[in-house]
């Protein structure tokens, strides 16, 4: 990194700075590798039997991998190993980590990978630091996209300006014993009353409806779940109820690989 | 893509849907196909009740579902939870080893003198009854019944079974009993959704195939559509003459036969290869007598079994491929088959959760 002091990346309260400074941890040059990169892909290699090359068959994006190094800068040798003690704080367990390249704000989902380093140079006041992220989840999250919360057989106007397959989360309020939502390319139906004291949230990611934090056993009858690829505006995604009231909410971020 | 989904057994309603990470299923006509799975119980969202209650052997049943039509569904056998890698393997079995519990009477409802019988119904309508009765009784009640697609009626003809009391013949034993007689059909429970999501098996009986969809495929291209062709041929159970033992013992057993008197020339004689098969639950001749042809024609020659793969993800996806359906292969100038057309009947699948699929098939060829 050269040139402006940015926040480049974000994890839990410690910032990794682009540019330069006197106290903190600093990306070098070309310390951050796997955000702007697109993951590794993987694919099922099936030879021909009798002809060149392979079979022509999908391919996905393995997790991604992000690594981070370059340098921290302290006054003290106690500054030093209290920037050492942070940098081993915020890397535990799944985090949301921020990013701010190139003029886009976004974000990942990842734990830390392989062995992160701190070595001290000077002592006193400069040490090298290399991690690396996993994101088991490759995608990169942007600006939630703006949607209008809908009644029912109201359809939705659904678009995002990422470059990835979006899946969105539905937020169900209302009072009805039973229900529907259609999306561009399957319909869940949900068999489990709404009341407005048990909201339902349902991951199309993970296709599991959430009631209050938990997960019913038997709410979804039938129904696999949706994304929305880019560049393209959805005009079906309503909820139908089988009788009472409800409005649909759709969560959604701009969505990157 | 393939996804997978737990349902309740007895009512085919959708429990959850559940993530895999490794697994493989088999499907197989007239016989029991089985598998093994292992969920990803991390981020799931469910407690321990919640999965201890899923994974409950016989009373869930795991569907494995191409394009979100099954493919696979297995009645839950048992599961393993692994601490380390944090998932839960289950084993399953399709629903026919259901039958292998079942008797045409219940506990509480036997009488030793009793016998369940059926007559005037063709060899596919006996099978209907006997599935009826095995797994969609009208006095079934909770518990007994599953939820299938099986006909209101039962097609009428000159065939019969009888189950006596005594004798504690299973259902399964029952019906692969009338598969085995000559023109037997075949039977499969194919697993489909119907209504709102509800996991149902189709009750397929064959004529004596079950019938299907044909796709061709062209063999002799750059990319053929199926690879890893096989064929192979077994003489283990070969007959030129078969004794079936029925009912009684020492002088008064009965005993039927049918045979060759004269051996066939092809290419070189084969020697006399004699057998017998038991068929206990049998006292008629002419019917014992049946088995045997039945048998002979099973096993005159030797069985060729085919196997070959292709990617779920082409053309005919997993979920358009059925047990029954019919496979053509074209071939042209082919090194081995040189050029001819070849009629497979499709009797098995095998898949794991990635893309190739291995069909199993019979050429239908002078079957």
């Amino acid at each position: 990194m050269s040139g402006n002091r940015d926040d480049v990346l974000r994890i839990g309260h410690l910032v990794f700075w682009g540019g330069e400074g006197s106290d903190g941890f600093f990306i070098d040059a070309e310390g951050f590798e796997g955000w702007s990169d697109a993951p590794n892909t993987r694919t099922e290699e099936v030879n021909l039997d009798d002809g060149d090359g392979s079979y022509d068959s999908t391919e996905f994006y393995e997790p991604r991998i992000i690594t981070v190094s370059g340098l921290c800068i302290a006054g003290s040798a106690e500054r030093l190993e209290h920037w050492r003690n942070q940098l081993f704080t915020v890397l535990q367990g799944r985090k949301q980590i921020f990013g701010n390249y190139q003029g886009a704000r976004q974000f990942v989902y990842g734990r830390r990978f392989g062995q992160p380093k701190f070595q001290t140079i000077v002592p006193g006041s400069l040490a090298r630091y290399q991690f690396q992220i996993r994101c088991a989840n490759p995608r990169k999250y942007g600006e939630r996209v703006p949607t209008t919360v809908t009644g029912p057989n109201q359809s939705q106007s659904i678009y995002h300006r990422g470059n990835f397959n979006a899946y969105p989360t539905l937020i169900v309020r209302g009072t009805m014993p039973s229900y529907r939502i259609e999306g561009p390319n399957s319909t869940w139906q949900i068999a489990r009353a709404v009341t407005p004291s048990t909201p339902h949230t349902i991951d199309n990611f993970s296709g599991v409806l959430y009631e209050n934090g938990q997960v019913p056993l038997s709410s979804i009858t039938s129904g696999v779940g949706w994304s929305f690829p880019p560049g393209r505006i959805f005009e079906t995604h309503r909820l139908i109820p089988d009788s009472g009231s409800g409005t649909l909410e759709t969560v959604l971020y701009d969505t990157f690989i | 893509m393939w996804t997978y989904f737990i349902h309740e057994t007895t009512t085919g309603i959708r429990r959850q849907q559940v993530k895999v990470t490794g697994g493989s299923f088999s499907t197989r006509m007239s016989d029991i196909g089985s598998g093994e799975h292992e969920l990803v119980v991390a981020d799931s969202g469910l407690n321990r009740a919640q999965w201890l209650e899923l994974v409950h052997p016989w009373a869930n049943t795991l569907v494995q579902c191409w394009n979100g039509r099954p493919v696979y569904a297995g009645l839950l056998q048992g599961y393993k939870v692994n601490r380390k890698t944090r998932t839960i393997s289950v084993r399953h079995k399709e629903l026919r080893l259901l039958l292998n519990r079942r008797f045409p009477f219940r506990v509480g409802t036997r009488l030793q003198e009793g016998h369940w019988i059926v007559r005037d119904k063709s060899l596919r309508g006996v099978i209907t009854e006997l599935v009826r009765v095995g797994l969609a009784r009208p006095d079934g009640g909770d518990g007994w019944n599953v939820p299938l697609g099986i006909p209101a009626g039962s097609e009428a003809g000159n065939s019969g079974t009888t189950l006596f009391n005594w004798d504690f013949t299973t259902i399964e034993n029952g019906i692969a009993e009338v598969e085995d007689r000559d023109g037997g059909p075949d039977v499969h429970f194919d697993p489909r959704y119907v209504g709102a999501g509800q996991l149902e098996w189709e009750l397929k009986i064959g004529n004596p195939r079950i019938g299907g969809l044909q796709f061709d495929y062209v063999m002799n291209v750059a990319e053929p559509r199926l690879f890893d062709v096989t064929s192979e041929a077994d003489g283990t159970e070969m007959l030129t003459g078969v004794f079936t033992i029925g009912k009684g013992s020492e002088k008064d057993m009965r005993v039927g036969e049918a045979g060759l008197v004269q051996l066939p020339v092809r290419p070189k004689p084969i020697p006399f290869l004699d057998s017998s098969r038991p068929y206990k639950e049998v006292k008629d001749i002419p019917e014992l007598n049946g088995h045997g042809i039945a048998e002979l024609k099973r096993h005159g020659a030797p069985t060729v079994q085919w196997e070959m793969k292709t990617l779920t993800t082409g053309d005919v996806g997993a979920d358009q491929l059925r047990l029954g359906s019919r496979i053509r292969q074209r071939y042209e100038g082919d090194w081995w088959e040189g050029t001819r057309t070849i009629d497979h009947y499709l009797i098995g699948m095998r898949g794991t959760h990635e893309f190739p699929l291995v069909l199993e098939t019979q050429e239908l060829e002078g079957l």
